[in-house]
């Protein structure tokens, strides 16, 4: 039988040039991945389309120059100017931040003190913090309520900070842990004998080791502040401190279900959560590549 | 003055583990001391509390002048190279190795360069300072460790079995550095590690533990020819010494078992004061045995089990006949050393190669040994130590021992 020649190969049973076979693989997996991608963000693109003009899918299918005809940024100048968006806006990324950032700093210590040192009832301290986590916030949102009511921190802005943090720690300071139990004691013990105190060790060497850890940490903290609804709307009755997931729940129906209004302020609301993943992603990704765990 | 004393050391960890027990010790200036025994030893324990790693549950530990029970690692002037280097991953090799002064001490910038410098080239690593620690080989890594350790100038090195990642090759070679290195700093300097060939080949003197108790501290060659107790005699020294059971018969001035030799009569007598039983543990070591093809004047017949070449000289296995076992004869309360305790008997000789023909080999063929009884010692089973009272008396005149045992 005559062989077939180098240059061939096969592809779902038709014989080809490899080059070709080769690109038409390529071409298959980009269409895959791109087709994917495309799938993924087409809620997003929705949003941002009926953001500019309100047109039903059918419609927009129908007659797409319809819907070019009819852009305007009307929505995004009515929920900047016209209602509370910005107020939301503000008070939301208030607390996000502080949010955040008070959780880093706890959490790391916290973390640092339950996966490395040594002392009586530390496991018991661990357990119950992954116990805490059993609790869904809706069963505690009440009895939360009345203890803050009591302690004065309803309806500030400082109350829900805490409500944030006190909800996020124990998964985050959980997650440290794992992360701060694999690190060999021998990084503290060295900078130790260098010179440092425990806690210089700890900012000088670990924190600086557990980067890509606590920045997962810190979008773990930030999703969930930026997001949260329940606390925000239980705790919060002051228009002026109502953060973003309350304040747009009010749209619906209120105004009639402005679709326009409703997908600008939900794109308004996104759009930091994006810009932060965006930023702190290369981070981790630069993180892990560098080998910041190897010893 | 960076001198070491152990004053009555003990350490009891949290679950009542007795991991240090009663340990005294005195280190010179300068000194170059190698804690060198099995695992579990106590040997790195010791080593941590000298650092301020460990907490001392009793006793005192001096540095110089000063108690440092209580003083934290940073102020106790002490510069450290762990196993496994613990190099900060996120640092350059220069800022690894300008850490502790940046921390520890108020000299200027360039100054601290200056030092890193130095440190570097005297470690051979100067085309690596700016890079990360991942980057390196293991070689690299430890002269980094051992960098960073001599550029803080410290009162005392502490070494944590630094050369036990490294190819064998490799070791050797860091040995001697490291031994130059110590020796052109002249920094008192505690070395830990389990394998006895680089604490005799590196240390002024070494310290023998087993299970937290001192067993012998003296010079390389003082515990290699004069061992106070059946340990030490086990431990140091590669291939390990024979032990032979054999029991004293005073009056004809010989022992009598495993094998027959012959004894000076005032020596005979010295070591039955000594002993607590007649049924005693001789120690010869290889190299003290002569293996005659024929039978000669006080041979003792035995047979070739296995010829090992090394290279400049053979090593052979024998086995005698109708042998006891050391684990018939020795107490439960004396230590031996673990990889000895379970194996059977093996005795072995250093031969010229080739001077025993192969054939011999295991098939029962016999060879004559005669045993250098100058350099045999005698080892009371039931206490483990060293009864022949000439080479205990220069034992006391020439080491210091730390008294544990008596």
């Amino acid at each position: 039988m005559a062989t077939k020649s180098r240059d061939t190969a096969e592809l779902f049973g038709v014989e080809l040039s490899k080059k070709t076979v080769d690109r038409l693989k390529a071409v298959g997996f980009h269409a895959f991945v791109w087709g994917s991608i495309f799938l993924v963000l087409l809620p997003v693109f929705w949003m941002v389309i009926v953001s500019l003009n309100p047109l039903s899918f059918l419609n927009f299918i129908e007659d797409p120059m319809r819907w070019v005809n009819g852009i305007s940024l009307d929505a995004y100048d009515t929920a900047i100017n016209e209602t509370d968006f910005l107020i939301w806006f503000k008070n939301s990324t208030i607390v996000t931040l502080a949010a955040t950032a008070l959780t880093i700093v706890v959490c790391t210590f916290g973390a640092y003190s339950i996966g490395r040192l040594r002392f009586r009832g530390r496991k018991a301290v661990a357990t119950f913090l992954l116990m805490t986590q059993m609790f869904p916030l809706i069963l505690v949102a009440v009895p939360l309520f009345l203890i803050f009511r009591d302690l004065g921190l309803v309806n500030t802005l400082y109350g829900l900070t805490i409500a944030y943090i006190a909800f996020v720690l124990p998964f985050s300071i959980w997650m440290l842990r794992g992360f701060y139990e694999n690190l060999p004691e021998s990084l503290e013990e060295a900078a130790m004998v260098d010179g440092s105190t425990r806690v210089g060790a700890v900012i000088r060497v670990i924190v600086p080791l557990s980067a890509p850890a606590i920045a997962t940490t810190a979008i773990f903290a930030w999703i969930f502040a930026w997001n949260e609804f329940v606390m925000a709307l239980i705790l919060i009755s002051d228009s002026s401190k109502t953060t973003l997931p309350p304040g747009l729940s009010t749209w619906v129906g209120r105004y009639s279900l402005q679709w326009d209004l409703l997908m600008a302020g939900a794109l308004g609301a996104t759009l930091p959560l994006f810009i932060i993943l965006f930023f702190l992603q290369k981070y981790i990704i630069n993180g892990l590549a560098e080998g910041a765990v190897k010893t | 003055m960076a001198r070491i004393l152990f004053d009555e050391v003990t350490k009891i960890y949290g679950d009542d583990t007795l991991a240090v027990d009663d340990f005294d010790l005195e280190i010179e200036d300068g000194e170059f001391l190698t804690l060198v025994g099995p695992s579990g030893s106590g040997k790195s324990t010791l080593l941590r509390m000298v650092a301020g790693l460990e907490d001392i549950t009793e006793g005192e530990i001096h540095i110089g002048d000063t108690v440092v029970n209580n003083l934290p690692p940073r102020s106790r002037d002490i510069a450290m190279v762990f196993q496994s280097y613990a190099l900060y991953p996120h640092l350059t090799v220069r800022d690894n190795m300008a850490f502790g002064l940046r921390r520890s001490t108020d000299l200027p910038d360039y100054e601290i360069d200056e030092r890193v410098q130095e440190a570097a080239e005297m470690m051979g690593i100067e085309p690596h300072l700016d890079q990360k620690p991942k980057h390196l080989s293991g070689g690299q890594r430890q002269r980094v460790a051992t960098g960073r350790a001599i550029v803080r100038d410290p009162g005392v090195f502490l070494f944590d079995e630094p050369l036990s990642n490294l190819d064998a090759k490799l070791r050797k070679h860091m040995r001697t550095e490291l031994q130059r290195i110590q020796n052109q700093l002249d920094t008192t300097t505690i070395y830990v590690t389990h394998d006895q060939e680089e604490a005799m080949t590196m240390s002024d003197r070494i310290a023998i533990l087993n299970y937290g108790e001192l067993q012998q501290v003296g010079s390389p060659r003082t515990v290699y020819n004069e061992p106070e107790n059946v340990f030490v005699a086990q431990f140091i020294g590669s291939p390990s010494m024979n032990m032979f059971v054999s029991k004293l018969d005073t009056d004809g001035g010989r022992f009598v078992g495993d094998i027959d030799v012959s004894i000076d009569p005032d020596r005979a007598r010295a070591i039955e004061q000594n002993a607590t039983t007649d049924q005693l543990l001789l120690g010869i070591r290889p190299e003290h045995i002569t293996v005659h093809l024929e039978a000669v004047d006080e041979s003792v017949p035995a047979t070739v089990d296995i010829i090992e070449p090394l290279g400049s000289n053979d090593l052979l296995y024998f086995d005698l006949e109708d042998g006891t076992g050391v684990e018939e004869v020795i107490a439960d309360n004396v230590e031996i050393g673990e990889d000895e305790e379970d194996d059977e008997e093996e005795y072995k000789v250093f031969i010229q190669p080739s001077s025993v023909p192969n054939e011999y080999e295991d098939t029962g063929e016999i060879v004559h040994l005669t045993f250098d009884t100058e350099h045999m010692h005698v080892f009371d089973p039931q206490t483990g130590e060293n009864v022949d009272v000439e080479t205990t008396a220069a034992v006391d005149a020439q080491t210091e021992t730390a008294g544990a045992d008596d």
